[in-house]
């Protein structure tokens, strides 16, 4: 998947249950990861390979683009340019696959951040929730804010680390309105979706978020301008 | 406690992720030698497919990082100096930064270098 994973884990773990969280991320960044030419998902992408004849990980993976695509109404969409890259799901899959592997282990305090997405159980201590940075767009290295955060996803999808790169799928053209979309929400795959369709959806992206009252959101325009959702400033910290 | 960073394939990483248990905001001064009971640790070089990355850390007696020390870098060709002029001290001030923030992992970090995150992790390790 190009990226790290990290586990921060608070209470007690079954033995064996990391080992399992790592055997299951190198199976799934095998199958999945764009940045493997040799993975089924980029066979799969260059039509060597039928959807049929993938693994089932894959053929999940690809069901959950197109729920995704139809959730957002086309905003989110794995083949935005022309170009297999269903990593807008697979990176916050793995990552609550991961949480999940850890919950089954016993814990339920800890965090699973796979490159910029965060999935977290419980606080760090009782009474004390998870603090999550959201990065500065316009400053690596500098946050924007920080939020209070339990038992739930924060996704970020932004232009600025990576450049352009979020593509939208009407035109395949890059989008530029807004320089960064975070989402706090019960699930991070569902956060991370709306991340990145809120960044296509650009001056839209309020209305879009709007939509699902169980998230909060920060949205940061080209020139800086911040927007959230009523909840965000009650995470605030 | 535990605390379990795993490297995954690749071409960037969190190092947000590696320092963002620590909590205590940095000192004004940002001096090594200046802090008093100050401690430098050096990690291992950590190998890339771009050459070897070798970092070193400056902590102070509370073990606060105050300074990161970029010992090696790739340089086999001069786009190599060009990349690790331009990454290199903004992923330095990066581990400071994140770890001044009292937050405990980063949203929206992605693009950092593996070398530099694995041989900070090696030093960090021998606290």
């Amino acid at each position: 998947m190009g990226t790290v994973f990290s586990l921060d884990v608070r209470d007690e773990l079954a033995p064996g249950t990391v080992e399992a969280v790592v055997h299951r991320l190198h199976t799934l960044d095998a199958l999945l990861s764009t940045y493997r030419p040799d993975s089924e998902v980029s066979r799969l992408g260059r039509g060597e390979l039928d959807l049929a004849d993938c693994a089932p990980d894959v053929r999940e993976a690809l069901a959950l683009c197109e729920a995704a695509r139809g959730a957002t109404g086309g905003l989110f969409d794995a083949r935005a340019g022309g170009r297999l890259d269903p990593s807008g799901v697979v990176k916050g899959w793995a990552v609550e696959q991961a949480r999940a592997l850890l919950v089954v282990g016993g814990s339920t305090r800890h965090s699973v951040n796979g490159g910029g997405d965060v999935a977290v159980g419980r606080g760090p201590l009782s009474g004390r929730p998870w603090r999550v940075g959201v990065a500065d767009p316009f400053t690596p290295g500098r946050l924007l804010a920080a939020v209070r955060v339990e038992s739930a996803g924060v996704a970020t999808s932004g232009t600025a680390e990576r450049g352009a790169h979020v593509l939208d799928p009407a035109t395949g053209a890059p989008v530029t309105a807004l320089v960064s979309a975070t989402v706090v929400g019960p699930s991070l795959l569902l956060a991370d979706v709306l991340a990145t369709a809120a960044l296509v959806a650009g001056t839209g992206a309020c209305d879009l978020l709007d939509a699902h009252p169980d998230h909060d959101w920060l949205v940061v325009g080209q020139d800086g301008r911040q927007r959230s959702s009523p909840g965000w400033a009650l995470r605030t910290c | 406690m535990k605390r379990v960073v795993l490297a995954l394939v690749s071409t960037c990483t969190a190092v947000a992720a590696l320092l963002s248990y620590r909590t205590t905001p940095l000192p004004t001064t940002t001096g090594a030698a200046a802090v008093a009971g100050s401690r430098t640790l050096t990690g291992e070089a950590a190998q890339t497919r771009w050459g070897p990355v070798q970092v070193a850390v400056v902590l102070d007696a509370a073990d606060t990082i105050v300074q990161v020390q970029v010992l090696q870098q790739p340089d086999g060709n001069h786009r190599d100096l060009e990349i690790g002029a331009y990454a290199l001290p903004r992923l330095q001030a990066q581990a400071l930064e994140l770890q001044s923030a009292d937050v405990d992992v980063v949203s929206g970090a992605t693009y950092t270098s593996e070398g530099y995150a694995s041989s900070l992790q090696s030093a960090l390790d021998q606290r």
